[in-house]
């Protein structure tokens, strides 16, 4: 972590610190003042859109541990939040099982299936395995569509309202604060993974792996402890994607909700942390507001609505290849720059 | 020094020689990013530039002397995917009924009627944060025109007493276990019951003609998904009632070809094709059976869209119309609002469509306002007045009558089926053939589910 000007770390409890100095802790509180005050001033609908977000951005985390730190890109994300989803959804509404524990068994099963798509990334790399992963998610969507005894397959199923002991999650304020418990602990665990031995050798595979396993870095082990801790987070955000939504349909983890996935840390920066924190909300919120602004055109020039409204997706993607253009390396290496040059203004150096 | 140390000095290093400071680069990146943002302003601010702010939900200043307010009814629908070309001809018909409400019936309990639709590109994603925004803005009542919404929105618009008009999710109609209200309507007959009709039309309409002994063989030919699995299940349901064969087959919309289908029905000797695709999946089928020289009777969802009548598909085909009254006030009313933005055009079967779909929103909404007033109007206000329309012609003819119970949410209750005879639109119609009766666990939402 780069320090101010004038500070130090004078012991190995700072050094590894987090939060290190007053002006970060006085951020980090007041980031969760505002964090936990969304329930009592936004609106119902501000609620949705913040539920959602946490959610995207906890699968956004795995994916770039899994993506941004170990190298190996994945296109299943979508089919391991289904697989998430369905294994909470079904252990919670027809095993009983609680809330909470179904979530983690829904994490558990993702991680695990994780690992056995996983196998295939020990042997190829690149293109390949971007294969390998489309085609872990047909087959993981094809047996969830196709088993319609356990899943109700291409018809999905409702879940019951989630309660938590004699609490029941059924409002969007209600169910904010287990989302934001649980996108806080999700933060936390790869903040300190990044930073750990294992975090370590991820980069040191995704820099280079020959590298990496020339320095006695066991390539097949980091890998698969890679796709484990992206697919468990997949799962955990599957899991609060079904029981906030109150169902599962198949349709709601197609294909291209996995790509999207890959966009949000893309443009949010890979291989950073505060990637998906930025990326998300970012992507989200346009796509929001380019859909109002659209729907609102159209009702003013209904002539135009035909060319309106499909302008959307034109409009979101050239957006998105103009920020491409002007900063490929993610809004977190641009939230860098801006820091850097807010310390050294009015310096250039 | 770490890498990012390094490059940060260079990085500010290779400012321009004589630039005193780092602040002209930044000054640069400011200006640009000051100038996409004040673009994103005047594109954000030129509805209200325009003075044309969009209609509001609730009762603001009237829009014209008659009229004691305006009332917003949103309208979700796949206006971009690949279930757009079968949705956006829909866009003018809900702007027709609403105008003709407007002109001719004073509107929706004498409240000026206006539509606003939302794009939910064919998403269930999408269609769950729409419906949010629509409820968070304070609606008590949405039209939906998605393939799957009843199942994707039934527990949240049961849980927020909000009324929605779905498309036709046999599911979506009935209660499931431990439900005692359904605020799901259907806008239109549900799959399972149209096809089901082509098992009784070709039955007892179009086999006995055909001179020959036995009984026909029918074939199944639909998506993938639930709303193909559940028409598939309402015809099989129909052929067993009549003792008839049934050769069922799906395929993944979007496929570029349907090879294995085909010969498994001309295999199985099927005189008579029927099920749920969308239009680029019927011109496939019609493309792979001319390659195939197979040449069944097909009662189709989308054989008469436009492409396939221009490209000659569609003649020879049947296809079935919900707005199957040719000869009705309620057809007169339709051309006539039709004929104002496209005159001397035939109306597509899609458009037929959606000039009655939200007819039940439309009566609903202004039962339940004359009954209770527009400040009391609920969602449980509608529901009743809803729930209390019985065999009902609420289209003057135009569709089948219209009867939604409590347990059943089914309507309209029967369907038209016509045959194409040239590429100009020129239809042969059948009789209305209703629904099949249902009863006991076919009245279920999990029965629908197996």
């Amino acid at each position: 972590m780069r320090l101010p000007c004038g500070t130090y770390n004078e012991s190995y409890a700072q050094d590894t610190a987090i939060v290190r100095t007053r002006v970060q802790w006085a951020l980090t509180i007041g980031a969760l003042l505002v964090a936990v005050s969304f329930p009592l001033w936004l609106s119902n609908y501000g609620m949705h859109l913040v539920n959602m977000i946490a959610i995207y951005i906890l699968s956004a985390i795995g994916l770039n541990i899994l993506v941004g730190y170990a190298g190996q890109i994945s296109l299943a994300h979508a089919a391991f939040m289904a697989v998430g989803a369905y294994t909470s959804g079904i252990l919670n509404a027809k095993l009983g099982v609680p809330f909470i524990f179904s979530v983690f068994c829904g994490g558990l099963m993702a991680g695990g299936l994780g690992v056995v798509f996983g196998f295939p990334a020990l042997r190829i790399k690149g293109f390949y395995l971007i294969l390998s992963t489309m085609a872990a998610h047909f087959i993981i969507m094809y047996v969830i569509q196709h088993w319609t005894s356990l899943t109700g397959g291409v018809h999905g199923q409702s879940l019951p309202p989630t309660t938590i002991g004699p609490l029941q999650l059924t409002s969007e304020q209600a169910f904010y604060p287990v989302l934001l418990l649980f996108l806080l602990a999700g933060m936390l665990f790869a903040l300190n993974l990044t930073r750990s031995r294992t975090g370590r050798a991820l980069i040191a595979i995704r820099d280079n792996d020959l590298a990496a396993e020339v320095m006695g870095i066991s390539m097949s082990r980091y890998k698969l402890i890679a796709f484990f801790i992206g697919c468990f987070y997949a799962g955990i955000a599957g899991a609060l994607l079904g029981h906030w939504s109150g169902s599962l349909i198949p349709d709601l983890f197609n294909l291209m909700s996995g790509m999207w996935f890959l966009a949000y840390i893309l443009i949010g920066g890979m291989g950073s942390n505060l990637g998906p924190f930025l990326g998300v909300p970012l992507m989200v919120l346009v796509a929001q507001w380019l859909r109002r602004l659209v729907t609102d055109l159209a009702m003013i020039y209904p002539a135009l609505i035909n060319v309106i409204m499909p302008a959307h997706d034109l409009i979101y993607g050239v957006l998105i290849v103009i920020f491409l253009i002007w900063e490929p390396r993610g809004l977190a290496h641009r939230w860098h720059i801006f820091k850097v040059s807010y310390r050294l203004w009015p310096f250039s150096y | 020094m770490r890498d990012n140390q390094e490059h940060d000095i260079r990085y500010f290093r290779e400012t321009k020689k004589g630039d005193s400071d780092m602040c002209k680069s930044v000054t640069r990146r400011f200006l640009l990013v000051l100038a996409i943002s004040l673009m994103v302003c005047a594109i954000t601010a030129l509805p209200a530039c325009t003075g044309a702010a969009p209609a509001p939900a609730t009762p603001s200043t009237p829009a014209a002397p008659k009229f004691k307010g305006e009332i917003t009814l949103p309208v979700v629908l796949d206006m971009t995917g690949p279930n757009s070309p079968n949705v956006v001809p829909l866009l003018p018909s809900f702007k027709d009924l609403a105008a003709y409400w407007n002109d001719e019936l004073g509107g929706i309990g004498g409240y000026h009627v206006n539509v606003k639709y939302y794009d939910d590109k064919y998403d269930q994603a999408v269609v769950l944060s729409l419906y949010k925004e629509i409820v968070a803005g304070g609606a008590q009542f949405a039209t939906f025109v998605a393939s799957t919404p009843a199942t994707t929105l039934k527990s949240a618009v049961n849980r927020d007493k909000v009324v929605v008009l779905a498309w036709a999710n046999t599911d979506g109609a009935y209660l499931g276990a431990g439900e005692t209200n359904n605020y799901g309507f259907l806008a239109c007959p549900p799959y399972a019951d149209i096809f089901a009709t082509y098992v009784d039309f070709v039955a007892s309409g179009l086999w006995p003609k055909t001179g020959k002994s036995g009984k026909p063989i029918i074939g199944g030919f639909n998506m993938d998904n639930s709303a193909g699995r559940q028409a598939d299940k309402g015809v099989k349901l129909q052929c067993d009632a009549r003792g008839l064969t049934y050769v069922p087959t799906f395929f993944k919309p979007g496929s570029a070809e349907h090879t294995s289908q085909i010969l498994a029905l001309k295999q199985a000797g099927v005189d008579y094709v029927t099920g749920i695709q969308l239009g680029s999946d019927t011109l496939v089928f019609f493309k792979d059976c001319a390659r195939l020289d197979y040449k069944p009777v097909v009662g189709f969802h989308a054989a008469h869209d436009t492409v396939l009548m221009k490209a000659g598909y569609a003649t020879g085909t049947w296809n079935y119309y919900v707005s199957g009254g040719a000869d009705s006030k309620g057809y007169t009313i339709m051309k006539k609002y039709h004929d104002m933005h496209d005159p001397g055009q035939p109306m597509s079967a899609m458009y037929q469509a959606g000039f009655i779909y939200n007819v039940p929103m439309h009566v609903g909404l202004d039962r339940a306002i004359k009954r209770v007033g527009l400040d009391k109007l609920t969602g449980t206000a509608i529901k009743e007045d809803l729930e209390k329309i019985r065999m009902e012609d609420l289209t003057d003819g135009l569709c089948y009558k219209y009867n939604y119970t409590t347990t059943d949410h089914r309507s309209p209750f029967g369907v038209k089926w016509a045959k194409m005879l040239d590429a100009q639109g020129t239809l042969e119609w059948g009789n209305w053939v209703a629904f099949p009766e249902r009863t006991g666990e076919q009245i279920t939402t999990e029965f629908w589910k197996k």
